[in-house]
């Protein structure tokens, strides 16, 4: 059975604002997907529709095939949700707070201290159990979120912006977790981010959402295939012309230009790469210098939404960094 | 889910007294509340001159047969700490939804009511708490309450019943409050628009005789009299005649009604509120 199935999903707030516009995606058992977009793209509220946190204005989802609209509180009991901001409390401490979290889901005393001394294991947090969480660090609160989310071992995990507002070093210790998770339980994670090397690393497939729709969903590699185009720079100690002529021959190879001493190679495919490393060969060209770029994801959305995320971003980005930054210091 | 109840009530009284601060404010503020009320509007001073039979009639007729004001006081007192504590307590849902902890509840599988109801009863023990400290304080202070002869474990489980009723009435109408609005700023507002007419527009502090015709109508059917006049009654008059249980019976009447309707409709707002959670 799928994890999730989402169809024609639609959101207008009672302000008008119309956040999404007809999402449809579906989630194999196990996998890792991530959405990609903007701030304003309409994640969160994809995901807010999704764990009952708001109403579906139209279209149907489904989690491990329970109706969202129909049964909301049998999805609330298999989903676990870790929201953008943080849900901890700062009063109590850490491992209260997973106790706690435990008892919301009907855990009896004893399983629910068991779980927890098990997730503060598994966040690294052990050390500060019985501390206030208002003394925790920021990724300390986010990781002690992520265990609260996990206490009573839900089907299906989301994930808003995990790393969001986090140093670097933190992200990729939340990514570590997360794909540990996702290894060692089979769950099915459904997480949002924006930033892309972080989604392409980690998620299986990905949808980029703009504007409240979905402009694209595949696989990392197929999307940055699908865009085609990698470039490769060659810089050979022969005549350059010349091997520019043998090149251009080549099937498979685009536009060549010259960038300062180099060729650059645009490739219709990948696997032209190597006709063109045996041409060169057969024809005694010595090669001084070679690299290939992939397209990037970053590529790839511009290719999409014909705009750079980080432009799109500019804006909003910093307020709701600065609100995120905020609420950690509390 | 009563696993759940409990454990959120549990985690309310944890977050009360482990903010040493607020704990010690909301001990000590009902306390300055007797000791400045008390002496600074000790009305009987005003008849200064009058022979001391006098000054009993009027103490009889006026003041419930108080021996002093801070008799008369203590049972609005009470009341009124009671809704200070209301307040405070059951506005707190909105820094849950400020700092994300709604979202937590929400998503859990608990009921939407339950989060109501963890509010009201860990705001209506912390009145009670704070309450009782008014009590004790006003016994054991000089010239303090003076309990009517023949007061008994009765009276006392009735003053608390009373307190529990004052208790649920406020408690649901700030939590709703809070159910309702997004922003602190509001709800304080809201909450200060409607608490010093409560608090005036009542026997709490002064006799219904001294007030103008209209105030007087507001405050016979204000909750707050309902439950300072039983507590007064309580507390000054001792055994109690037929007449006067008739009274508190009537009072308590009142009160569970207020406390009735007070709760179906904070069950009913909470249901509908926190369905969806389009704060952002
Ligand atoms: N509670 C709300 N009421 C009205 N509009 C909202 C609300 N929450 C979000 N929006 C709007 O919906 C759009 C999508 O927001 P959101 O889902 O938070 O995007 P993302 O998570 O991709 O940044 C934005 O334009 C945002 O302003
Ligand atoms: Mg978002």
């Amino acid at each position: 059975m799928k994890s999730i199935v989402v169809k024609d999903l639609a959101k207008r707030y009672s302000n008008g604002t119309e956040a999404v516009k007809g999402i449809s995606f579906e989630l194999e058992k196990g996998e890792i997907f991530g959405m990609v977009g903007p701030n304003g793209a309409g994640k969160t509220t994809t995901i807010k529709m999704i764990t009952t946190l708001t109403t579906i204005t139209s279209g149907d989802a489904f989690v491990s095939g329970i109706d969202v609209k129909k049964h909301p509180e049998k999805v609330r009991r298999i989903i676990g949700m870790v929201p953008q901001d943080l849900s901890v409390d700062d009063d109590l401490h850490g491992f209260e707070n997973l106790v706690l979290s435990g008892k919301l889901y009907g855990m009896d005393t004893k399983l629910a201290v068991k779980k927890a001394n098990m997730l503060l294991d598994f966040f690294d947090l052990t050390e500060f159990k019985d501390k206030d969480v208002g003394s925790y660090s920021g990724g300390m609160k986010k990781r002690l979120d992520l265990a609260s989310g996990l206490m009573h071992e839900p089907e299906v995990l989301f994930l808003d912006e995990p790393t969001l507002g986090l140093d670097t070093q933190t992200r990729s210790k939340i990514w570590d977790y997360v794909k540990r998770l996702n290894k060692e339980l089979n769950m099915t994670i459904l997480v949002t981010t924006h930033y892309l090397e972080e989604a392409d690393m980690l998620c299986n497939r990905i949808a980029i959402v703009d504007f409240g729709k979905i402009v694209a969903l595949d696989k990392p590699s197929a999307l940055k295939e699908g865009i085609g185009n990698s470039v490769m720079m060659v810089k050979v100690k022969n005549d350059l012309e010349k091997t520019k002529k043998l090149i251009e021959n080549i099937d498979g190879v685009g536009e060549i230009t010259m960038y300062k001493e180099d060729l650059k190679v645009t490739l219709k495919r990948m696997e032209v790469a190597p006709a063109i490393l045996e041409t060169m060969y057969s024809n005694k060209i010595t090669l001084e210098r070679l690299s290939i770029k992939e397209p990037s994801l970053d590529d790839v959305f511009i290719h999409y939404t014909g705009a750079a995320l980080r432009d799109r971003e500019e804006k909003t980005d910093s307020m709701a960094m600065r609100r995120t930054m905020r609420r950690m210091r509390q | 889910m009563k696993t759940a109840f409990f454990a959120l009530l549990v985690r309310e009284m944890k977050k009360w007294y482990r903010t040493p601060v607020f704990f010690i404010v909301s001990m000590a503020q009902p306390i300055i509340w007797v000791v400045l009320f008390g002496s600074a509007f000790d009305i009987t001073r005003l008849f200064g001159n009058l022979p001391p039979q006098a000054i009993a009639a009027i103490m009889n007729t006026e003041f419930m047969g108080a021996k002093n004001y801070i008799s008369f006081l203590s049972g609005g007192i009470m009341t009124v700490t009671i809704l200070f504590a209301s307040m405070v307590s059951g506005m707190s849902l909105i820094w849950d939804r400020r700092f994300g902890y709604l979202a937590k509840l929400m998503v859990s599988p608990i009921r939407r009511e339950t989060v109501f109801m963890t509010k009201v009863f860990s705001s209506i023990i912390k009145g009670i708490v704070q309450a009782s400290i008014i009590f004790v304080v006003v016994i054991i202070m000089p010239s303090g309450l003076i309990l009517g002869s023949g007061f008994g474990i009765v009276d006392l489980l009735t003053i608390y019943f009373v307190l529990f009723l004052c208790a649920l009435i406020f408690s649901s109408l700030f939590v709703m409050i809070a159910v309702r609005t997004t922003k602190w700023e509001t709800a304080m507002g809201i909450a200060n628009f409607l608490n010093l007419p409560l608090m005036f527009a009542s026997t709490a502090l002064f006799p219904s005789s001294a007030m103008p015709g209209w105030l007087k109508f507001i405050a016979v059917r204000n909750p707050i009299s309902y439950a300072a006049n039983t507590l007064r009654i309580l507390t000054i008059k001792g055994s109690l005649s037929g007449a006067l249980i008739n009274t508190v019976m009537l009072n308590i009447a009142y009160l569970s009604a207020y406390a009735v309707i007070a709760l179906v409709a904070g069950f009913i707002i909470s249901y509908f509120t926190l369905t969806d959670t389009s704060y952002s």
